[in-house]
């Protein structure tokens, strides 16, 4: 039986190569972003699960004034180990610096974490090689990702080897992890032991009972109560904190809350992407139900021949079934691979690093059962109501043909169905205008300098002599003067894509009243002038003028002018708060923007950093862009003479610009890619929906064809409901569609503004995919022989 | 005058061609009343098609009122069939969705009549049938014979010379169907030609002059006075 299901489900489907085509790579699409999402949100859900102690790990966080943050200070740890038998044991998690590990001539420098010995006693992460219990014994040990293992040593076991850490000392590799799982809070490629960190003066400094800096985390007993514990720690707090830090609070945190502590989005978008993923579904069991539907109605009379000679309910259910599940089946599978082989690669590619995404068919089958099950059902249902609906017909008709009957009940359900589709469309193609229009302005505009022909070396190469890799700075430096193409330069910590937000708070001298907040920059010789930073009064720091040095000169903004009330600034004296010196204002910049346009242009404060010197950037205007590759040649060739570790590299700082905007190109194709999902779902709904409804007009087209009806005519006649639930749908869309790109534009404090064209485009473009999807199947009906419609009779 | 000249139909499939007329040559005068007879299957319906300007022939002549039109489009026939032809089917054809006024106005939308003329022809013609105490209702709340008349008012609404029936009565019973006849003939009568096809002598008694096919040929043809 099921055999002649199949030959008729694959003979049924062949005749209906285009809708089997439609359906499946609707339904393919659709379910590929199911899939993605049912894995996100798995993804998620399963965070962190892979330690084996995790419902006895927690984290301490402090709580001040505000929101509570999840560091401490560094010595809590040790004293809480010792003042409470019901931790098991505990460990930092430290980010200090990234050391440079060498091994036969190779050196890397990879994101490292230093940890407690007892780290892997906490947490659980399988070795690859070593022994997780001893790994971290030895003060001089080092425990290697498998991708850094992989890139240092090649496929080779290197336990037991050993890596020159910084030039000086010898570590011992005493594990290796295997490849740690994309839903760890903790991603690491170097583990070495806290001890290390005790060595350095800058870190022991910090490492007091008041700097909360330091990540603790604690193993509890199997029978201690972490609210107990808890409750014991403002004892602590009292016993062993500085005055000032006194007022914190200690929490103790399931480690399991971790991820929502450090993204506070996360809860968000487990339930966004369930949502979504369920919201999806019912939209492609919709349209395929409104499809098979439509594709079911010429069969009206098979099914009752086949009741006729004596089929049951069940059997004609069978065959339905048989057919929307091969329909669902082939789907299922494009879907995987399209997901495989080019969602998930464009989700991680848009994603930040920790929140990658990996099909894994022997971790994750749960998963793909999970989509796979959900498939079935949707197939079940999208079998099952036309073929209900076929039987629902009265025999004697349907045998004859007629097929008068129409599935009214379901109109308004259709309908509103429509509409919500269209309407979201159309929001997210108003989305995706507004956020086009947004990069483009913010690419566009006027940043207050001259982004143009200003190359970006970058300087900082790790050099192993500070002293002599400067000595053949200033040996660059001269060269760089004395070249006829370069027009100015300048040795910096900042450019304007890599300004670190620091801000201080100062007042005019005698004034300590007026405290403003200031983002605050190390000033380099001739930045300004470089970045050709129009000078409203003032100059530039000068190396040629002793004074700055001794005045402690600094440049201001214009806004940090307006904010100590001044009109002019040149002379007049500031300080800094909780600090004696006393400052001098040499220059007054035109507001100019130092980072992105994300933010308001708000009061900055340049404070001379000292005679040029070999900072992190080197930023050299040139006459000519052609000149960069030449001058590169040379630079390289005089930063060879330096001790560097890494080589010199260079970018253009208009490029740089660009790419700043990354992040946001990346949200714009995201969300460019779910309106084309969006569109798309939304024309399969309306063209399973025009299909039915023109194969149940069928003898109606066909007799007003023969009254005089012309093709025009048959599209108005099948398509204007449709269109006019397009409208409908618009007359939504536009003012919510307005409201929210208002709010996601005010998001930018300089952004271009909702222009009327991105509404007209929007409405226009729905329209028209509309009206495409519509005209198809009505030309269709329209052009068929209206002898043959009413011989249907 | 219409007139056929060696009129031919194929239907052709994959494996199977079938000739639906082969060689048909009519002539029908304005003003007469012909009916087509025959067993199912001869062609009867298939030439009644071509004659409305429903189908194409596959090959051969065919002059409607002196334009050739064997070779037209589907679109230039449908601009010749407006106004020109009413036809009359044996399920009636109505649109269920519209009233029986709107069924009968809807030829004269698509010729783009006037509002003013409209109303007063679709109402002169529901009149003439007898059927406008009925204009409101939908065609599924009228007997047969109901709505034939309804499909003869629309038919005949838009004044056509010509009108084709196409087995009228095939669906009623004989009181209804000899009250479709008579409307029928008093038609004919004011001058309008019709084409009949029919498998009842009867009704076919109403008619000039009778064409019997068989297999597609023209096999006699009888003349009443």
């Amino acid at each position: 039986m099921f055999r002649n299901y199949l030959k008729i489900a694959v003979r049924n489907l062949w005749k209906n190569r285009l809708f089997t085509t439609i359906n499946v790579l609707g339904l393919a699409i659709g379910l590929a972003c199911v899939v993605v999402l049912v894995l996100f949100a798995q993804k998620c859900l399963t965070w962190d699960t892979q330690h084996a102690n995790l419902d006895r790990i927690y984290y301490v966080q402090t709580k001040g004034d505000g929101k509570p943050y999840n560091q401490t200070v560094y010595p809590l740890l040790d004293q809480m180990l010792r003042d409470y038998p019901e931790i098991e044991t505990g460990t930092h998690e430290q980010t200090w610096n990234y050391p440079w590990i060498e091994y036969k001539g190779k050196s890397i420098q990879e994101p490292t974490d230093y940890v407690d010995s007892t780290f892997f006693r906490v947490f659980t992460f399988p070795f690859k090689y070593g022994n997780p219990a001893t790994a971290l014994q030895n003060k001089r040990s080092v425990v290697l990702s498998e991708k850094t293992a992989q890139n240092l040593f090649g496929n080779i076991n290197p336990v037991g080897k050993y890596v020159t850490v910084n030039d000086t000392l010898q570590y011992a590799v005493t594990g290796v992890l295997e490849k740690l799982p994309a839903n760890s809070s903790q991603q690491f490629e170097v583990l070495m032991p806290t001890a290390n960190l005790l060595d350095n003066p800058g870190f022991r400094e910090n490492a007091d009972w008041y700097n909360t800096f330091a990540t603790t985390f604690i193993l509890l007993k199997d029978d201690a109560d972490p609210a107990r514990l808890e409750a014991k720690l403002p004892q602590l707090v009292k016993a062993h904190y500085k005055d000032e830090a006194k007022k914190s609070t200690l929490l103790l945190t399931p480690f399991k809350n971790f991820i929502y502590s450090e993204n506070p989005s996360f809860q968000g978008l487990i339930y966004g992407s369930v949502l979504l993923a369920a919201f999806l579904l019912f939209i492609i069991s919709v349209n395929l139900i409104n499809l098979n539907t439509a594709l079911a109605l010429p069969r009206a009379k098979e099914v009752a021949m086949r009741q006729v000679v004596g089929a049951t309910r069940r059997l004609v259910l069978e065959q339905f079934w048989t057919e929307s599940g091969l329909v669902v089946m082939v789907a299922l599978l494009l879907s995987v691979l399209f997901a495989v082989f080019y969602l998930v690669p464009t989700f991680n590619q848009l994603r930040s690093e920790n929140m990658q995404l990996s099909i894994d068919f022997d971790t994750d089958y749960p998963t793909l059962l999970t989509v796979l099950s959900i498939a079935l059902v949707v197939a079940l249902i999208a079998g099952t109501y036309p073929a209900l609906y076929l039987m629902k017909l009265k025999t004697t008709d349907a045998v004859k043909g007629k097929i008068s009957a129409s599935p009214r009940q379901g109109r308004l359900r259709q309908n509103a169905l429509i509409v919500l589709q269209f309407a979201l469309a159309v929001m997210l193609i108003l989305g995706t205008i507004g956020m086009r229009e947004q990069l483009k302005f913010m690419k566009e505009a006027n940043l207050g300098y001259d982004k143009e022909n200003v190359l970006v070396f970058k300087t900082d190469l790790a050099f192993r002599n500070e002293n002599a890799a400067l000595s053949q700075g200033r040996t660059i430096f001269d060269q760089l003067r004395a070249n006829p193409n370069v027009v100015s330069f300048t040795s910096t910590y900042y450019t304007p894509v890599a300004y670190q937000n620091n801000f201080n708070t100062y007042y005019p001298n005698g004034n300590e009243k007026q405290q403003i907040h200031v983002r605050h920059m190390s000033g380099a010789v001739n930045y300004t002038e470089t970045l050709k930073i129009p000078m409203l009064e003032g100059r530039n720091f000068s190396d040629a003028t002793p004074a700055d040095s001794a005045n402690n000169a600094v440049i201001i903004n214009e806004s940090a002018m307006r904010a100590f009330g001044w009109k002019t600034a040149v002379g007049k004296k500031l300080r800094q708060l909780n600090n004696p010196t006393i400052y001098t204002v040499t220059g007054v910049t035109k507001d100019y923007h130092y980072r992105d346009l994300t933010d308001r242009v708000e009061p900055m404060l340049q404070a001379y950093g000292g005679r040029e010197s070999l900072n992190s950037y080197l930023l050299v205007r040139v006459s000519d862009r052609a000149n960069a590759p030449a001058l590169f040649e040379t630079l390289n060739r005089e930063f060879k003479k330096t001790p560097a570790r890494r080589s010199l590299s260079y970018t253009y700082l208009a490029d740089d610009i660009a790419k700043s905007y990354r992040s946001l190109d990346n949200l714009w194709q995201m969300i460019s890619f779910v309106t084309m999902i969006a569109i798309l779902t939304a024309c399969a709904g309306i063209f399973g929906l025009v299909t039915l409804v023109a194969r149940q007009r069928t003898k109606e087209i066909g007799i007003r064809k023969v009254l005089g009806a012309n093709i025009g005519d048959i599209i108005v006649l099948v398509g204007s409901d449709f269109l006019k639930l397009v409208g409908l749908a618009i007359l939504i869309a536009l003012p919510v569609g307005w409201l929210s790109g208002q709010k996601m534009l005010n998001y930018f404090a300089y952004h271009t503004p909702l222009h009327w064209w991105a509404f007209a485009l929007a409405g226009l473009v729905a329209v028209g995919i509309a009206l495409l999807t519509v005209s198809f199947q009505s030309i269709r009906a329209a052009l068929m022989n209206p002898v043959k419609s009413l011989r249907s009779e | 005058m219409i007139q056929t000249i060696n009129l031919q139909k194929l239907f052709a499939t994959e494996e199977v061609e079938t000739t639906a007329l082969n060689g048909i040559n009519v002539e029908i005068k304005d003003g007469e009343f012909v009916a087509i007879m025959g067993p199912s299957g001869c062609g009867k319906s298939t030439l009644l098609n071509i004659l409305g300007l429903l189908d194409n022939p596959s090959e051969g002549e065919y002059n409607f009122y002196g334009t050739p039109v064997a070779k037209m489009t589907e679109r230039q026939r449908a601009g010749l069939r407006k106004g020109s032809i009413g036809f009359v089917f044996q399920s009636f054809n109505l649109i269920d969705e519209l009233t029986v006024y709107e069924n009968v106005e809807l030829p004269l939308l698509y010729l783009k009549t006037p509002t003013g003329e409209r109303k007063e022809r679709v109402e002169a013609s529901l009149e003439r049938m007898g059927i406008m105490h009925r204009r409101n209702h939908f065609p599924q709340q009228l007997s047969g014979g109901q709505q034939q008349r309804v499909a003869i008012a629309r038919a005949v609404v838009a004044k056509p010379r010509m009108i084709l029936a196409d087995e009228p009565t095939g669906n009623l019973d004989s009181k209804n169907g000899e009250e479709v006849m008579k409307v029928l003939s008093e038609l004919n009568d004011e001058g309008t030609t019709i084409i009949m096809v029919t498998h009842s002598p009867y009704d076919a008694g109403f008619a000039h002059r009778i064409v019997n096919l068989f297999d597609g040929k023209v096999v006699t043809e009888n003349f009443h006075v």
